[in-house]
């Protein structure tokens, strides 16, 4: 406390912060950057472990033949049934398949509006299929989800999941032989993908989604501890592929992850993360190794992957839309890859998925110890939160320091301007006599000291003080608000164009970029030099600094991959962004500025995405369209599954934006 | 011209609830802890009215806890344009009115006061000395910190009965610089029925009605006056019992009294909200549960004696601090005690170049603002964080209340100080001194 009382302390301070800002802010954001991307290396991480005991005891035997013949056979039929009408997944036939096994089937029908209804009125149907496993020790209080999105094969764009439905129907006929389940299971056959997913997650538990409408469930069991989705083709794969990253940032349990990982391990199952291969095994029981320069190359490889899926905050699978109901859920995807030699067939990946069954049964409350917040760096070590959260806070505190220092340098500043107009105001000399001269003066000192605690109400003609800068905010928030709401509100006032919905979100959103752009221009006109902007640029700078690192702390907490590339990108220009009277300064600062813009940072991540190309024009190209597929499939999913990135993105980073390109414009 | 600003300050702050009422903002707010606690909530309310309908009592169960008379009264919400959204922004306009008059007031009798003690201030504390000039614009900024302030419009939006606590208490305020004892007890006593912690700001009311009696400051424990406290005391009781009397007779039972009074007091509800309560209470064995309960509650109203007893010449400034510190330190506080204090703050603008932490403290207002819907969320419905996150804020926002009330009662001190010694202090060589709080 003694720096919340003690004035000379505090003034030191305060010295310290107007003199060395800049400097301690390049300082903290290099050593908090460097330090997050060191956090990949082995000796500055952990290695994972078991937090949950009750999950440990699943990982002794399994019951299951040494061969599952019952799934081959189900696997040719499976390819002949999908080889029947390749359009049309095979519903039916599952929802037989399982009737006949005597498990509870239901169907269950939803239907999806397209969002933007002024454009098309279409309504897509759908169907998922669900069996229900009643556990026989149990009043179905509690379930499991064994979850598979139904693809027909004449969707190419994804990876096929023959191979999940034969070994679901195939696991299905041997637990039910087992008396040890404790919970139900629920196999679950998504139409869709995701929509399914979501459709049905609403529906079991009765709420409600605008554009998403589904069916009353017949069927249903308890809430739902953990969900494991499965993507495996009807071929053998080579290995496993682990999916985390779910809606909004949100990530499973960590103990969920180490148990597939284990699991997928004791069947000698290679198992990665994005699919970045591993070195060896050896790091994994603690042989020190891990900490040459190729080792850390993948790991920061495998971290910076999980990130970027994560910053997206899209769900990477159907798992994803679990979290959303605080289920813990992840996807394991098996890979075929030709290079590689190793091969598991349908036997390997039955026995895992009953290992992960069988332990989850023996959970005896939810998932609660372990952690939920992590970035794997590979599929056995972790870095957690309280790892994370120091570099991080180092680099988004690099603007907060500024922004303090220039608060504190602009009440000065507003101090001194009262001093000066008060002089000015005194004919000097007449009425100066010792007393008065010496109140000015510790007028002046006391509200030197006091400098930050100038109000919004404290100097109100001022053409430095807060007056100036609340229009500039005001525009910007306004422009933020346009953004949030642009593609909704354009589509609805202009339905006559023969355009894609795609073009359309994109164009509405250049346009509102660009008027955004002007916005500096727009407000100069009152001043006496046209190209200037008359504002308190510390004090504009310095809200923006602080509010800037509000938001990033903010969507750290959610998503701190996000917050992390948002971090890395901004805060470096926009401390260091200052008004400049040099015309070439001024012009590369803006570019500056613009290029870390969201919009063009969402272009980036376009351009990132379709990064080998052959030529220079067909890159540019592929990076647009993946581009205006992104910020498609962002607003898409701000409607059907309330993801937030978008609206994060339009009505927090944008204006606050917005406050840093008026500082270039202003008078230096 | 002060006077044009301040009509379309309220007719804006008014449009900006109107038009914010047509968003989602409203019925997301009703769920939010820190702006409706169990005591406020109009769910409840309407509840209440429900099972009076069904011909239950509706303290029977645990859901309902306002007053009978408040249940009574409440029932005109229905007959007001736009239903209940229109009778809580005609509360709001009521508010907004009482409020200027109230500041108006407190101009006049700031300037009455430092008239009145103006030869005792030493001759170089002029440039702190106030002016009709320099307090002109304090009505203006207080009814600007009500109709503009997230607080009160989230309040406003979530149709929390606390606007009608902090309606009562500006009216209270009001008739205490009016100096009309009978009004002013009257409304004390229906706040204090409202929300029982405003029972102890009979303190600074009862202080300044002896100060208005005899002028010429007769000893605060002399006969005259205890009579002058026994006469504001004897007028507050006597409403309180005649409004508790009234409630019997409408109730039929004295089953009110514990799901109000008890509920207030023994906080049987722990649902998280802003305040100090729920954590602490959750991890209570029951065998100490009494007796901390006792201590968190003295917590929060003892401090009206060491206040009463610096500041019994300042009644006002009292009055204002005990409402910050209840509001703190109640057992269900929201944003809308805070709303209340932050209106009044104005009050004493011109302490505020004395203030020191304001950076600090404005700036943890506003993270416990941003950040305690994230954390609720994710401990609540992600389930990926858990209760510790969400109580670090609202231990954040209590303290940084307390830096505000310490540092505003400091401000006040320091300005005192150099009023009666001058702005100018020097050290015995003649260098320039610094003041110390030990």
């Amino acid at each position: 406390m003694g720096l919340l009382s003690n004035e000379k302390q505090r003034n030191r301070l305060v010295k310290f912060l107007q003199n060395h800002h800049a400097k301690l802010s390049a300082l903290m954001y290099i050593v908090g950057l460097a330090w997050f991307l060191a956090l990949a290396y082995q000796p500055f991480n952990a290695g994972t472990y078991f937090s949950e005991n009750a999950l440990l005891p699943g990982l002794v035997e399994s019951e299951l033949p040494h061969v599952l013949t019952k799934a081959f056979n189900l696997k040719d039929e499976v390819k002949a049934e999908m080889n029947k009408d390749q359009k049309v997944a095979p519903q039916s036939w599952i929802f037989e398949k399982f009737r006949a096994l005597g498990l509870d089937t239901y169907r269950h029908n939803f239907s999806v509006i397209y969002p933007f209804k002024s454009i098309s009125k279409k309504v897509v149907q759908g169907e998922n299929v669900f069996a229900i496993l009643r556990a026989r020790r149990a009043a179905s209080t509690e379930a499991l989800v064994l979850s598979v999105p139904l693809r027909p094969l004449a969707n190419k764009a994804k990876p096929q999941t023959g191979g999940g439905i034969a070994l679901a129907l195939a696991l299905a006929s041997e637990f039910k032989q087992k008396a040890y389940w404790s919970k139900d299971v629920i196999f679950l056959f998504t139409d869709y993908d995701e929509v399914g997913t979501t459709a049905w997650l609403d529906a079991y538990h009765e709420s409600k989604s605008e554009y998403i409408v589904s069916e009353h469930l017949e069927g249903r069991s308890g809430p739902i501890q953990a969900a494991i989705n499965l993507e495996l083709p009807l071929e053998k794969v080579s290995y496993y592929n682990l999916k985390l990253e779910g809606l909004n940032g949100q990530l499973p349990n960590l103990d969920l992850v180490n148990l597939v990982v284990k699991l997928c391990r004791k069947e000698r199952g290679q198992v990665t993360l994005h699919h970045t291969m591993e070195p060896k095994l050896r790091s994994y029981y603690g042989e020190g190794n891990g900490e040459s320069f190729q080792e850390y190359k993948t790991a920061l490889t495998t971290m910076m992957r999980m990130m970027w899926y994560q910053a997206s905050g899209a769900p990477s699978g159907n798992h994803g839309l679990f979290h959303r109901f605080h289920i813990e859920a992840l996807t394991l995807e098996g890979v075929k890859d030709k290079k590689s030699t190793r091969i598991h067939d349908l036997t390997a990946s039955a026995r895992i998925i009953e290992g992960v069954f069988r332990s989850l049964n023996n959970l005896m409350e939810r998932f609660h110890q372990s952690f939920f917040f992590y970035i794997l760096p590979s599929t056995n070590r972790y870095v957690s939160i309280g790892m994370y959260m120091p570099p991080f806070g180092l680099m988004a505190a690099a603007g907060l320091i500024t922004g303090i220092a220039l608060w504190l340098i602009s009440g000065d500043e507003a101090a001194a301007n009262a001093v000066e107009k008060e002089k000015e105001a005194d004919p000097a000399g007449t009425s100066l006599d010792g007393s008065e001269k010496s109140k000015t003066k510790a007028d002046a000192d006391k509200s030197e000291q006091d400098a930050e605690e100038e109000d919004d109400e404290m100097d109100p003609i001022s053409t430095t003080g807060i007056l100036t800068v609340i229009p500039v905010i005001l525009v910007c928030l306004l422009l933020g608000w346009l953004a949030y709401q642009g593609p909704e509100l354009l589509t609805r006032i202009m339905p006559k164009f023969r355009i894609h919905t795609e073009d359309m979100v994109l164009y509405s959103m250049l346009a509102i970029y660009t008027a955004a752009l002007m916005y500096p221009k727009l407000m100069t006109r009152k001043s006496g030099n046209p190209n200037r902007l008359i504002v308190d640029w510390r004090l504009l700078k310095s809200i923006g600094l602080i509010s800037q690192s509000l938001a990033l702390a903010s969507i750290s907490l959610t998503n701190i991959s996000q917050a992390f590339f948002l971090t890395a990108f901004m805060v470096p220009v926009t401390t260091f962004v200052r008004p400049s009277s040099y015309r070439f300064l001024r012009w590369v600062q803006m570019f500056a500025l613009v290029l870390v813009s969201p919009l063009m940072l969402m272009f980036l991540v376009g351009f990132i995405t379709v990064w080998p190309q052959p030529d220079v024009f067909s890159l540019f190209l592929e990076a647009f369209n993946s581009t205006k597929e992104l910020i498609f499939l962002s607003v898409m999913d701000n409607y059907l599954f309330n993801a937030w990135t978008e609206s994060v993105i339009t009505a927090i980073v944008f204006p606050i934006w917005l406050f840093f390109w008026a500082i270039p414009w202003a008078e230096p | 011209m002060a006077a044009a600003g301040v009509y379309l300050l309220g007719l804006f702050g008014l449009l900006l609830r109107v038009g914010l009422n047509f968003t989602h903002l409203p019925s997301w707010l009703q769920t939010q802890n820190e702006v409706v606690t169990p005591l406020t909530s109009w769910k409840r309310v309407e509840e209440g009215f429900a099972l009076q309908k069904q011909l239950i009592s509706p303290y029977s169960g645990d859901i309902f806890h306002e007053t009978p008379l408040a249940l009574q009264a409440l029932k005109i919400a229905y007959y007001f344009p736009w239903k209940v959204t229109g009778f809580f922004l005609f509360l709001d306009l009521l508010t907004m009115m009482f409020l200027y008059k109230t500041s108006v007031a407190f101009v006049r009798h700031l300037i009455q006061v430092q008239n009145e003690e103006k030869k005792k201030y030493s001759t170089k504390a002029e440039s702190i000395i106030l002016t009709t000039d320099s307090l002109a614009w304090i009505p203006t900024i207080v009814l600007a910190c009500y109709s503009l302030n997230p607080m009160s419009i989230m309040t406003t939006l979530a149709m929390s009965t606390g606007a009608i606590s902090n309606l009562t208490i500006i009216l209270t305020f009001y008739y205490l610089l009016q100096g009309n004892r009978l009004l002013c007890t009257f409304f004390l006593s229906v706040s204090a029925y409202q929300s029982l912690y405003p029972l102890i700001f009979i303190v600074p009311v009862a202080l300044y009605f002896l100060k208005l009696s005899r002028p010429s400051m007769p000893s605060l424990v002399s006969v005259q006056a205890v009579s002058s406290y026994v006469q504001t005391c004897a007028l507050f009781f006597l409403f309180s019992a005649l409004l508790i009397g009234l409630s019997f007779v409408s109730e039929g039972s004295w089953e009110f009294l514990y799901s109000t009074y008890g509920f207030i007091l023994t906080v049987p509800d722990l649902t998280p909200n802003c305040g100090v309560f729920w954590y602490f209470f959750t991890e209570m064995f029951d065998h100490f549960r009494t007796f901390f309960v006792c201590v968190f509650q003295l917590n929060a109203v003892v401090y009206a004696v060491p206040l009463a007893v610096k500041f019994s010449e300042k009644p006002f400034f009292l009055m204002f601090l005990l409402i910050f510190v209840t509001s703190i330190f109640k057992s269900y506080p929201s944003y809308a005690d805070a709303s209340l204090y932050f209106s009044l703050l104005p009050l004493w603008k011109h302490t505020f170049s004395y203030m020191r932490n304001t950076l600090v403290v404005g700036g943890m207002y506003v993270c416990c603002g941003v950040l305690a819907p994230i954390l609720y969320h994710l401990w609540i419905f992600a389930g990926s964080a858990n209760a510790n996150f969400y109580f670090a804020i609202t231990l954040t926002y209590s303290a940084a209340q307390i830096f505000l009330v310490t540092d505003l009662l400091f401000a006040y001190l320091r300005r005192e100080y150099d009023l009666y010694n001058g702005t100018e202090h020097q050290n015995k060589d003649g260098s320039k001194a610094q003041i110390i709080l030990e």
